[in-house]
């Protein structure tokens, strides 16, 4: 058996979750701790950890559905979803979409939005720190490059829409929370904005041409082309968001 | 990047210093314990930004740091992962460790990470292996680095040398420097039945430049490293059996499950300060 083969029947030991596998057939047996044993505690030990991982990430998520349907759900996820980064950190950014696809979570359909706002809240909080937008290098550019000028949010920010209120889900879900907690979900859906200035995340509702227009510009789309396709008044709506801080830097296309 | 004897350190490092946990910012910066240093989990500032960093410069400019990972995987025969290694020389960078570790074992195969500190088998294969990676992983972070015996719950059939061996070679070989866990020595002494006098008697004094303590969990059939509780009593006995071999070794004390307020592992830290103290005395 070489290092490899060794290291190789470890990822079809754990996929196939059975405590006599391959794997074990290199571990030598103890008296009180089995090879099956030994291999156990490792498989539980690094769906603990994983989910203990998710837990971190999500908790307006476990909050909702409690801590067992939580558990069930991580593992589910867990099962089908392979870490391919060092950094456990990295590890829930399939959740959102598992959860669509979860189906004992099919009845909560807001769910999966829930966890996509608290990935976006996760990002922003470990994310590149927010610049302010360098005023005077504007006058920098050549009159005839303006139109090609690409703006940029906050490389931290995360937009998010929802059919669902989901700012108002996620805050009563919060474990210091006090207050009423019946959401309906008629109240209808949101656009929101997830991003942090200093050493705060922020979450805010934007209206539809704010958010329109943060869409454009996180599609990568030059001014020109933002003035051909949206309706509305440009010269208010974009001193707006550059003071709120959602626009923070530019660049001329070339 | 091969090194002889005790690190270069950035800032030295005296006696008993506690992990860093982000439960614990708001207390330390109101209180401003009198720790000599902190440990702080590598793997939790490798971000671009934000208020763990933010954090931890502001307690790196009153405190001295040793950097502890768990994602090096020094043992995977996957090519090293050298997007991680750059991360850590930044952070490197940003806060002048004394001391940068990780673990001696394997987490990753085809680029797939378990996030598990799993053992490696005690082959001539694996020894040759791990003390290659050991050298180019200090090449690139430019410093010797420091490798944990970790705790287990196999051994493999394979295995040609005892662990205490194993870790030994890779120091000696590699240049690297042993960051020795005394409670991952009992509870893996527990588990697979050898003698911890025997493992401390058998490493060099000269290669070990930090100790770990931390507690651990009796699952009567087993012994699990929890890190959850507060240390057992036979693990301070072999702490004393460690510091009257190897000396006044900086130590650091991981909690990171049951966390509890700071003054709890602040004690604990001055339990284990004492009893080197007590150690330096008689000697």
């Amino acid at each position: 058996m070489s290092l490899k083969e060794l290291q190789e029947s470890f990822i079809k030991a754990f996929d196939s979750g059975q405590e006599k596998n391959q794997f074990t057939q290199f571990v030598k047996a103890k008296h009180l701790l089995s090879a099956e044993k030994g291999f156990s505690i490792y498989l539980n030990s690094i769906r603990g950890g994983l989910t203990s991982g998710l837990s971190i990430v999500f908790p307006a998520c476990k909050n909702i559905v409690g801590e067992d349907f939580f558990n069930k759900m991580a593992l589910s996820y867990i099962q089908e979803t392979p870490s391919y980064s060092p950094d456990v950190g990295e590890y829930g950014k399939y959740f959102s979409e598992f959860i669509k696809r979860f189906p004992p979570a099919s009845h909560l359909s807001y769910l999966s939005d829930v966890a996509k706002l608290e990935w976006a809240w996760h990002k922003a909080f470990n994310g590149l720190d927010a610049k302010s937008l360098d005023f005077a290098k504007l006058q920098d550019i050549d009159v005839e490059e303006t139109n090609n000028i690409q703006f940029f949010m906050p490389e931290n920010a995360s937009l998010i829409e929802s059919e669902y209120p989901i700012l108002h889900i996620w805050t009563i879900s919060q474990d210091d929370y006090q207050g009423d907690e019946v959401v309906h979900l008629e109240e209808g859906g949101e656009y929101l904005i997830v991003w942090r200035k200093g050493l705060e995340v922020f979450i805010e509702r934007l209206t539809e041409p704010q958010w329109q227009l943060l869409q454009a510009i996180q599609m990568g789309k030059t001014i020109s082309e933002i003035a051909n396709e949206f309706s509305g008044d440009l010269t208010q709506l974009l001193p707006e968001l550059t003071s709120c801080g959602w626009v923070t830097d530019f660049e001329v296309e070339s | 990047m091969k090194a002889e004897g005790r690190a270069q350190t950035q800032q030295s490092i005296y006696g008993v210093g506690v992990g860093l946990r982000p439960q614990h910012f708001s207390y330390i910066f109101k209180h401003r314990p009198k720790v000599p240093w902190f440990e702080i989990l590598t793997d939790n500032y490798l971000v671009d930004g934000g208020p763990m960093l933010s954090r931890l410069e502001k307690i790196r400019a009153d405190y001295p740091i040793v950097m502890h990972g768990v994602g090096l995987s020094i043992g995977s025969t996957d090519p090293l992962n050298i997007n991680y290694l750059k991360k850590i020389r930044q952070l490197m960078e940003f806060i002048h460790p004394t001391f940068v570790s990780d673990h001696l074992c394997w987490s990753s195969i085809h680029g797939r990470y378990f996030h598990e500190l799993l053992p490696l088998p005690y082959t001539e294969e694996a020894l040759n292996h791990v003390v290659a990676r050991v050298e180019q992983v200090q090449e690139i972070l430019g410093t010797q680095i420091l490798l944990e015996n970790v705790s287990s719950y196999i051994t493999y059939r394979e295995s040609t040398m005892t662990e205490w061996e194993f870790l030994t070679e890779i120091s000696k070989k590699s240049g690297c420097l042993i960051l020795l866990d005394i409670n991952n020595i009992y509870v893996s002494a527990y588990n697979h039945h050898f003698d911890c006098q025997k493992y401390l008697n058998h490493i060099p004094v000269d290669r070990v430049a930090q100790f770990h303590m931390a507690g651990c969990k009796d699952y009567k059939n087993y012994l699990l490293d929890s890190h959850g509780e507060s240390i057992q009593s036979p693990v301070l006995n072999l702490y004393q059996q460690a510091i009257k071999r190897f000396g006044a070794i900086p130590t650091s004390l991981e909690r990171d499950n049951n966390i509890p307020e700071f003054n709890v592992l602040f004690n604990e830290a001055q339990q284990l300060q004492e009893m080197m103290n007590e150690c330096i005395y008689v000697a």
